[in-house]
């Protein structure tokens, strides 16, 4: 469980020490920890078999550290940030709520992706060359982790800073974690990007035949029989598995087509789509909505940080 | 009837609401227009010829001439050797490729099943569709608009905004005439098909269905209790506290619609049809 804990935490940041950070952030709206009765965010379960995961966080400061990693952000409301055994049973998704203006980081969730670490060596022997990037279990983890929580920021900037949303949401938050990942050095930003990657070439993408309505193990629920079906799995309003795969894969390149050529040669982007045109867009939108919230001396100091442990970046 | 007589009348019917009085003289519009010439090709000449016989482009630099321009721009109907060609932003060209039209209208014609009103709605609301996505490339481009999310699917709610802005008659027949005409495209999308920029017609789908049941739920919301929005998405299109119609017509209102001659758009919307 321990090694889940380092593969769970984001490094602590070169000589900042925490209670500085604090007297500075208490006078500005930003990111905050919602603490509620000394919790300090991290809610206490009601399934045990989340206990573990709750308390690795705990001593690895997980939450602290986000807060601390996004302190450059100057808001005009504060952005609260806690971790629950959400309701939705074991399938529960991080989210953020905009009643309460909060990310939160569901323990379900976490424990997804550390099965999914786990079996990530002998998903890549059985399907070799199937995901864009080879990582290891606890750089896999640790940077899923950063991607989503990013993705979750993206959502929580999009309503406190009221951004004009032309596109689909859920592909922006993607892009928000995407691009936020690419401003830090390679190896950082390979570890996120990455492993968003990976992360959605493992789950499948839309069924392309009909589901068997006859089966007893069809559902009842709408919602599910939309899933399986054909036309309608496409009613979701996250992108398929494969389009937020490519997506990551284009930003990736887009930002640092040098860093990322590979991707281009391995044929995990058409030669038609204009990655590095797409970056300048996105690159545009971030410049104007979100980049005047930021503190820019505060930023570059969190950009030299070293945010994932030596076990992570190999 | 032939092809390009009904798409005539179907998009005087849609355009036409638009072209307010005030319509500039073709030689002082930003807005330039051009026809490309085809290959000799029957079917790309046929699309060639169903665009030009209904003036779609006229209509449309028509149906723009609200908008304050701070730069020309060139809507181009051309022969592209594929159904795509990117905005050019080096030229603020976009264009419509006739072999998209003319996969439109093979799609169409196909189907033998359906009823000839049927038709002629799925091909007038895909051509619109298609011409106000191309231009929004350039919307974008020229206003220096931000765009998050992929730049296909913006174009694609710009054009479902617009689409329901000019009256229910008009957003019906467009609106119904796009999504018809994704369903009927039957193609199915796997593994590197999605590598691209270009969503897959059924995602396209639910994104423009979901749009209008936000901007007219009187007109669009029975969709929902006919089964054809899932409840999981219906609740975006019509329950949230921001549904996805309100996020792009704020959006618009935002970044796009400073540039609009508001008295222009008051006559534009207020022709009769």
């Amino acid at each position: 469980m321990r090694k889940v804990v380092a593969a769970l935490a984001l490094a602590a940041l070169c000589g900042l020490p925490l209670a500085a950070r604090a007297d500075d952030d208490a006078r500005a709206n930003n990111v905050r920890l919602a603490d509620v009765q000394g919790d300090n965010g991290y809610r206490p379960v009601k399934n045990k078999a989340y206990a573990g995961i709750r308390q690795d966080m705990i001593n690895r400061k997980v939450l602290e550290e986000y807060v601390a990693f996004m302190s450059p952000l100057r808001l005009p409301k504060t952005l609260w940030v806690y971790a629950d055994e959400c309701e939705g049973g074991p399938g529960a998704s991080p989210h953020y709520s905009p009643d309460q203006r909060a990310i939160v980081m569901c323990y379900q969730f976490i424990k997804l992706l550390s099965e999914v670490a786990n079996g990530l060596v002998k998903y890549e022997a059985k399907n070799p060359n199937a995901l864009p990037m080879r990582m290891n279990p606890k750089g896999f983890l640790a940077g899923a982790f950063a991607g989503v929580i990013l993705h979750e920021s993206g959502h929580a900037l999009f309503d406190i800073l009221d951004v004009p949303m032309f596109g689909r949401e859920e592909d922006a938050a993607d892009q928000m974690a995407f691009f936020i990942a690419e401003q830090f050095k390679p190896q950082v930003a390979d570890l996120i990007v990455g492993a968003l990657a990976d992360l959605n070439g493992i789950f499948p993408d839309p069924p392309t035949d009909a589901a068997n309505t006859s089966d007893p193990k069809y559902p009842k629920d709408a919602d599910a029989q939309c899933q399986l079906d054909p036309f309608c799995a496409f009613s979701d309003e996250h992108g398929t598995s494969s389009q937020r795969m490519f997506n990551a894969v284009c930003v990736g390149y887009g930002s640092n087509p040098a860093h990322y050529a590979a991707w281009v040669k391995e044929g995990w982007l058409p030669k038609d789509r204009d990655c590095v045109g797409e970056y300048a867009i996105l690159k545009h939108a971030f410049a104007v909505t979100v980049y005047p919230f930021i503190d820019q001396a505060k930023m570059k100091k969190v950009q030299a940080g070293n945010w994932f442990l030596a076990t992570e970046m190999k | 009837m032939r092809a390009s007589s009904w798409l005539c009348a179907g998009l005087a019917v849609v355009f036409g609401l638009f072209a307010g009085p005030g319509a500039r003289a073709a030689g002082d519009n930003p807005v330039k227009i051009e026809y490309g010439d085809s290959s000799g090709d029957a079917t790309i000449d046929h699309a060639r010829d169903v665009l030009m016989n209904a003036k779609a482009l006229e209509e449309l630099q028509t149906f723009m001439s609200p908008l304050r321009w701070p730069a020309s721009i060139t809507i181009r109907a051309d022969q592209c050797g594929g159904e795509h060609r990117d905005y050019d932003p080096a030229t603020r060209t976009a264009t419509i490729c006739f072999e998209y039209v003319a996969r439109i209208l093979g799609v169409i014609g196909a189907q033998s099943g359906a009823s000839d009103a049927d038709k002629q709605e799925a091909a007038v609301g895909a051509i619109v569709e298609s011409l106000l996505h191309e231009t929004a490339y350039a919307i974008f481009d020229v206003y220096k608009v931000p765009i998050w999310g992929r730049v296909d699917d913006a174009a694609d709610r710009l054009a479902a905004l617009v689409m329901t802005q000019f009256g229910s008659d008009s957003a019906r027949a467009t609106v119904y005439g796009t999504i018809r005409f994704f369903a009927w495209s039957a193609h199915t999308w796997s593994g590197a098909d999605f590598a691209g920029a270009q969503s897959p017609e059924a995602q396209r789908y639910f994104n423009f269905l979901c749009v209008a049941i936000g901007a007219d739920p009187v007109e669009f919301a029975h969709v929902i209790d006919d089964g054809l929005m899932p409840p999981h998405r219906a609740a975006r299109c019509l329950q949230f506290r921001q549904t996805e119609y309100e996020q792009i017509r704020k959006a618009f209102n935002l970044r796009i619609m400073p540039y609009v001659d508001p008295d222009a758009l008051i006559k534009a919307r207020a022709r009769e049809w």
